[in-house]
């Protein structure tokens, strides 16, 4: 009886390959977020002029600020179908053609956030008073969300959004 | 087009959604005018982006979403005032010392609370004092005025007409303003102290749409509620009443963005100084200027000066043989009947000469401290105890004087007032002699004494005649 003893250890091995696949609830996606805002300044630096952008806490009407959200997944498997949703904010509204967003699929709502379209999408219409409907596009300024639609992020991938608006 | 129309995308904007046509992306807009005067957000104004992130397993199963924000404080820009009223306008002031009050109305146009200095500059003739103001503030010259704008969540008020009925009130939402201005500084404050932008109950508030003002209203309530933890700061309220004194329309269709400006009123004396080159009209240019961190507005009021504007003419008659001459006068004094002449008049030695002053004030003011002064021509003599001007001279006219010298001794003496029934004037006056050369001098008018001159009011004449006789 020389043969049995080997078996064993195989048999563990069996196990522990089992459990592992045995409980997919270990591996998820873990997102997270965070959003910074930034300006650009005019700095001097041995008399030459450099545009810099530091860390925003206040503006005043006019200013031009830089709103950057910063992803990732932490967790360790893909997050699918993600959406990141940013309400412009009262106060503040959106510069045309700002937004980046590698491998994200970007639309823009003018209604509050029930629709979204790509920006060249977005129409409205106005009844005359004469009954006849005009076609409007939307401007940049009257968008009051921004998403990103990304398909996958892979466990540990990470990326950078961002756009600009201007201060009211 | 500038940022306005945007309001209407959240509030007012789902309001006419059902009210017009809406297609399968429908959104109305409603044009608002564009005025580039008025600041889009108020000072203190948190504003806060949250963003949030939605995402599924890779097996399609939805994971909690998760969010982040981000806060930026709005910064309060200074911005020049407005000098919205000075009354009365114009002002107008009596003789030198006489005062005028002004109040002046001061409206900031800031997009935040801050202090305003005032300060009133005019010529020399003047000299003006920064007096008690109304309502008191704490540095005379000196106010601290809030502001605040309608804010975009007034769904219900944007866009559509309102009109506040005396007595009645109007609540805007306005921005949250972290609690951090009190109403007299800039920081300081609490949440919940009831002061949002330096905007309180008490407060004197017009609406300014960047063109027009309306109001103005009374502050009624405000409530100064905490940012909280919410997607966006929590907003404030500020509840307007229209007092019967509104002196603009009160009917408006607010928008996003109007400003809610903070007015407060100062009381300025100008004091008339002496005017030293009578004019009529006197007049003179008050400026009244508002500072907010070297940002200037300015208002003018002119004062109309009551002033006195003297002018004298002399004649000469002779009364030995009577001469007729040019340019002449008959004077209401002694009975009238005596005609002096400017020009042409002779005599030979021995004639007793009668000269005649005119002295007219012109102006619309009294001219104070009048003393005439003259000097006994060459070859002839000064007459004394002149009969013919007495103290029983009569048939002056009403507001003149007559005057005639009696005496030619040095003393000073009383030596007419007119005709009793118009104004009381009297004159003094006086002669270093008799002789050539002597100065003689006349104190004339309502007030004088031996040694000064009183007042001729404005349209008063007073005539001053004396005799000599050619040596």
């Amino acid at each position: 009886m020389k043969t049995a003893p080997p078996s064993i250890p195989i048999l563990l091995c069996t196990c522990a390959l089992v459990t592992l696949t045995a409980l997919p609830s270990w591996a998820k996606p873990k997102m997270e977020v965070a959003i910074t805002a930034g300006k650009e300044v005019v700095e001097t630096v041995k008399g030459e002029k450099t545009r810099k952008s530091v860390s925003a806490h206040s503006a005043q009407s006019g200013d031009t600020l830089t709103f950057t959200v910063k992803y990732k997944n932490t967790g360790n498997e893909a997050a699918t179908n993600a959406v990141i949703n940013n309400p412009i904010a009262a106060g503040m509204s959106y510069i045309d053609n700002s937004v980046t967003g590698a491998n994200a699929d970007i639309s823009f709502s003018i209604d509050g956030g029930k629709n979204f379209k790509k920006a060249s999408f977005l129409t409205y219409e106005v009844k005359l008073p004469t009954g006849t409907t005009e076609k409007h596009t939307a401007r940049p300024e009257e968008y009051t969300h921004i998403r990103w639609t990304i398909k996958s992020v892979p466990a540990g991938g990470s990326g950078e959004l961002s756009y600009k608006v201007k201060v009211k | 087009m500038k940022s306005r129309n945007r309001s209407t995308s959240s509030g007012a904007l789902r309001t006419l959604f059902a009210a017009l046509a809406v297609t399968a992306f429908g959104l109305t807009t409603l044009s608002a005018p564009a005025n580039a005067a008025v600041q889009g957000s108020a000072g203190n104004t948190i504003i806060r982006n949250t963003v949030s992130v939605s995402y599924s397993d890779a097996g399609g199963t939805a994971q909690t979403a998760v969010t982040a924000k981000v806060d930026i404080t709005v910064t309060t820009v200074n911005a020049a005032p407005t000098i919205k009223a000075v009354t009365p306008s114009p002002g107008s002031t009596g003789a030198t010392g006489a005062t005028q009050v002004y109040a002046v109305e001061i409206v900031t146009n800031s997009n935040g609370p801050g202090s305003i200095s005032l300060t009133a500059s005019d010529g020399s003739a003047t000299n003006i004092t920064l007096s008690a103001t109304t309502p008191a503030v704490a540095a005379p010259g000196s106010v601290f005025l809030g502001s605040s704008i309608i804010d975009p969540n007034n769904a219900g008020f944007l866009g559509v007409a309102q009109n506040v009925a005396v007595g009645g009130t109007i609540t805007f939402n306005i921005p949250n303003d972290g609690g951090v201005p009190t109403d007299s500084a800039t920081t300081g404050g609490a949440t919940g102290n009831g002061i949002v932008n330096a905007l309180t109950t008490g407060d004197t508030v017009y609406l300014y749409d960047g063109t027009n003002y309306y109001g103005k209203f009374s502050v009624t309530t405000v409530t100064d509620n905490a940012v909280g933890t919410g997607g966006s700061a929590a907003f404030s309220t500020i509840t307007l009443q229209n007092p019967a004194s509104a002196t603009l329309p009160v009917a408006f269709t607010p928008a996003y963005g109007w400003m809610i400006v903070e007015a407060k009123t100062l009381n300025v004396t100008v004091t008339q100084g002496v005017i030293t080159t009578p004019t009529n009209p006197a007049t003179w240019t008050t400026t009244f200027t508002g500072t907010m961190g070297g940002q200037t507005g300015t208002g003018n009021v002119i004062t109309n000066a009551t002033s006195g504007l003297l002018s004298v003419a002399k004649y000469v008659r002779n009364v030995s043989t009577a001469v007729v001459g040019g340019t002449s006068i008959a004077p209401p004094i002694n009975g009238g009947g005596a005609t002096f002449y400017q020009t042409g008049v002779s005599g030979k030695p021995g004639d007793i000469m009668e000269y005649l002053y005119v002295i007219t004030n012109s102006g619309t003011g009294a001219v104070k401290a009048v003393v005439a002064t003259d000097a006994v021509p060459t070859y002839t003599t000064l007459r004394s105890s002149s009969a013919a001007y007495g103290a029983d001279a009569t048939g002056g006219a009403t507001g003149t004087i007559a005057i005639a010298r009696r005496t030619g001794n040095s003393t000073d003496q009383a030596i007419k007032a007119d005709n009793s029934a118009g104004n009381i004037a009297t004159a003094f006056g006086k002669s270093t002699g008799t002789t050539a050369g002597s100065i003689m001098t006349y104190y004339l008018g309502n007030g004088c004494s031996t040694t000064a001159g009183g007042d001729l009011t404005a349209g008063e004449i007073a005539y001053v005649v004396y005799r000599l006789k050619i040596d």
